[in-house]
């Protein structure tokens, strides 16, 4: 009974330390940002639901409702505009996401979304392809009404 | 004029389907898309061997992937993927496909998805079986052997099959189910982890394999469930010969030299579950596995089941790093857990009945395309061992593992 006692404990100063890590290591935060749903869409979309834009964003659908291609525009994983818009706007978790992304990828059955580099990037790349999707920070530029592209929060 | 009707009967929903699948439009260069992905791993034990020489640090773990797809139609998916693997002797030393499949789409709209898949295609099987090549989609650089059992990833990991999967929102939840019917592939590495330990020689067909997966995600993935139902069935056929068995001092009987031949059927239920909670993130999964042979021996046959189960902690410490501890158990089978009776029956050592597994480790991702990760294992029990790297005869109790991995896909 005590050799059973002891072979559980074995593994306790390793949980130990695993469990203080946290007390140890500061928790990185994602400084918070207002983060809009940019769209170019199809003339009959205004705006999407929710579950309509996660949707999307883990890339299980393809085409919008008349046929046309939908693009995905994302920036990196590590980017906080990019963690802003998926912890607070999709709520949904950045590495489940990501976790999306790899299952359609190399199981055959999807894509990943398009990587931009930048902000700039994503807004000239949004402005560039009719049907596509991305997101973009709430700030003077990005505020302004443009032909191609419309801003909205999700509902 | 019966004749005429009855060949466009069959015709007209021929070239409606046609029709539906080849919309007119023309692929572009862009409906093409291709990804890779290469790791290498390392294996350090202290006694017994895993993915190869370990005692000595293995290097015998490393993929290689290249895949490509394409999207033909709006409704049309071809894609394919070649791999290489190196894992010890428990993996064909070759590339061969990894998966190739024609998906049709028959619903793709914002409120859910729904499709058939024809060709070979990677098992809808508990949480990780699908991603398992894929370091950045583990919850480890070794997925918990007691329900992704390394020896045997080959016959789980993909079949020929026809599949029909759907996705839809209802509410805050995703629910995502998978049905498959096909053949499981049965390579020689896995026939070796049944006839080695018999002594036996002959040949394993995959005859039937179908699997059924529901999987949820709920409150935005803070909660995910999976329920996995799978059923195989494989005809063994064993290698001509016969020898003479003493019974009893002065009778002898003939009995056959490798066994009898027969059918084992496996039926396997695997429970999941993953809670995340701010950085933290708690993962189980029970697998139950029934195990029925009929053969044309006097006994007839045999049956038992196994058991394993196993439970993770993961921290975020970043977005970048994370640590994570996990108790993993296996019972080979459910009315022999300490395996004395095993033991008792064969000679062998209780221990290759059971194993009780302890890990820690640290993985770090520094970007979209890197993967780097590294964990021990203390482990009590050798059931999980391969028999293609190990002689479980003269295998040790008591061990550790070493296991580090370093990945990058594109």
């Amino acid at each position: 009974m005590t050799a059973l006692f002891l072979h559980w404990l074995r593994p306790l100063p390793c949980i130990l330390i695993l469990l203080s890590w946290p007390c140890l290591v500061q928790a990185s935060e994602i400084p918070a940002q207002k983060v809009l749903v940019a769209l170019h869409p199809p003339p009959y979309l205004e705006h999407l639901k929710l579950n309509e834009a996660r949707a999307i964003f883990t890339m299980r659908v393809k085409h919008w409702q008349d046929g046309s291609d939908i693009t995905v525009f994302v920036l990196p994983d590590q980017n906080d505009l990019h963690r802003n818009f998926v912890v607070q706007t999709l709520k949904l978790l950045p590495h489940q996401l990501r976790r999306h992304w790899n299952r359609q990828v190399y199981t055959g059955i999807g894509r990943a979304p398009v990587e931009v580099r930048s902000v700039t990037d994503m807004r000239q790349k949004l402005m560039a392809t009719p049907g596509s999707i991305g997101y973009l920070p709430l700030s003077s530029n990005t505020g302004e009404v443009s032909d191609e592209l419309i801003y909205f929060s999700l509902q | 004029m019966s004749l005429f009707t009855s060949h466009c009967n069959k015709l007209l929903p021929a070239a409606l389907a046609m029709s539906f699948l080849l919309q007119p439009d023309i692929a572009r260069a862009d409906d093409w898309n291709w990804h890779g992905y290469i790791s290498q791993g390392a294996i350090y034990t202290t006694k017994n061997e895993f993915f190869g020489n370990s005692e000595d640090v293995s290097w015998d773990f490393n993929s290689v992937i290249g895949g490509v797809s394409w999207d033909a139609t709006k409704r049309l998916r071809f894609s394919a993927q070649a791999i290489y693997r190196q894992a010890g002797e428990t993996s064909p030393d070759k590339v061969y496909t990894d998966y190739a499949m024609i998906d049709f789409n028959l619903i793709d709209n914002l409120q859910g998805q729904m499709g058939i898949r024809a060709g070979r295609i990677k098992n809808p099987y508990g949480f990780f079986t699908d991603t398992r090549d894929i370091a950045a989609n583990r919850s480890s650089v070794l997925l918990p052997e007691s329900v992704y059992y390394d020896s045997l990833r080959d016959v789980f990991h993909t079949s020929d099959s026809i599949s029909l999967y759907g996705s839809w929102y209802w509410g805050q939840h995703l629910i995502q189910v998978d049905a498959l019917s096909g053949k499981p592939l049965f390579t020689e590495a896995s026939a070796n982890e049944f006839t080695i330990p018999l002594g036996i020689k002959g040949d394993f067909e995959g005859k039937d394999a179908r699997i059924f997966r529901i999987m949820t995600e709920s409150y935005g993935g803070k909660l995910r469930l999976a329920y996995t139902r799978a059923e195989t069935l494989v005809k063994f056929t064993p290698d001509p010969g016969t020898r003479e068995i003493t019974v009893s001092p002065g009778v002898t009987m003939t009995a056959p030299l490798n066994g009898y031949p027969g059918k084992t059927r496996t039926k396997i239920n695997i429970w999941s579950i993953e809670f995340n909670y701010g950085q933290w993130q708690f993962t189980s999964e029970i697998l139950d596995w029934n195990l029925r042979r009929k053969d044309s021996s006097p006994r007839g046959g045999t049956e038992y089941d196994s058991l394993g189960m196993y439970g993770s902690i993961h921290y975020r410490i970043n977005p970048q790093l994370q640590v994570y501890i996990r108790r993993d158990i296996l019972y080979r089978n459910t009315d022999d857990k300490d395996g004395e009776k095993y033991a008792a029956a064969t000679g062998n050592p209780a221990h290759n009945q059971y194993a009780f597994d302890t890990t820690v480790g640290v993985k770090f991702e520094p970007d979209d395309h890197w993967h780097l990760a590294l964990e021990a294992h203390h482990v009590r029990g050798t059931a999980w061992l391969s028999y293609n790297d190990n002689d479980l005869s003269q295998a040790s109790k008591k061990w550790t593992m070493i296991a580090a991995e370093v990945s990058y896909r594109f």
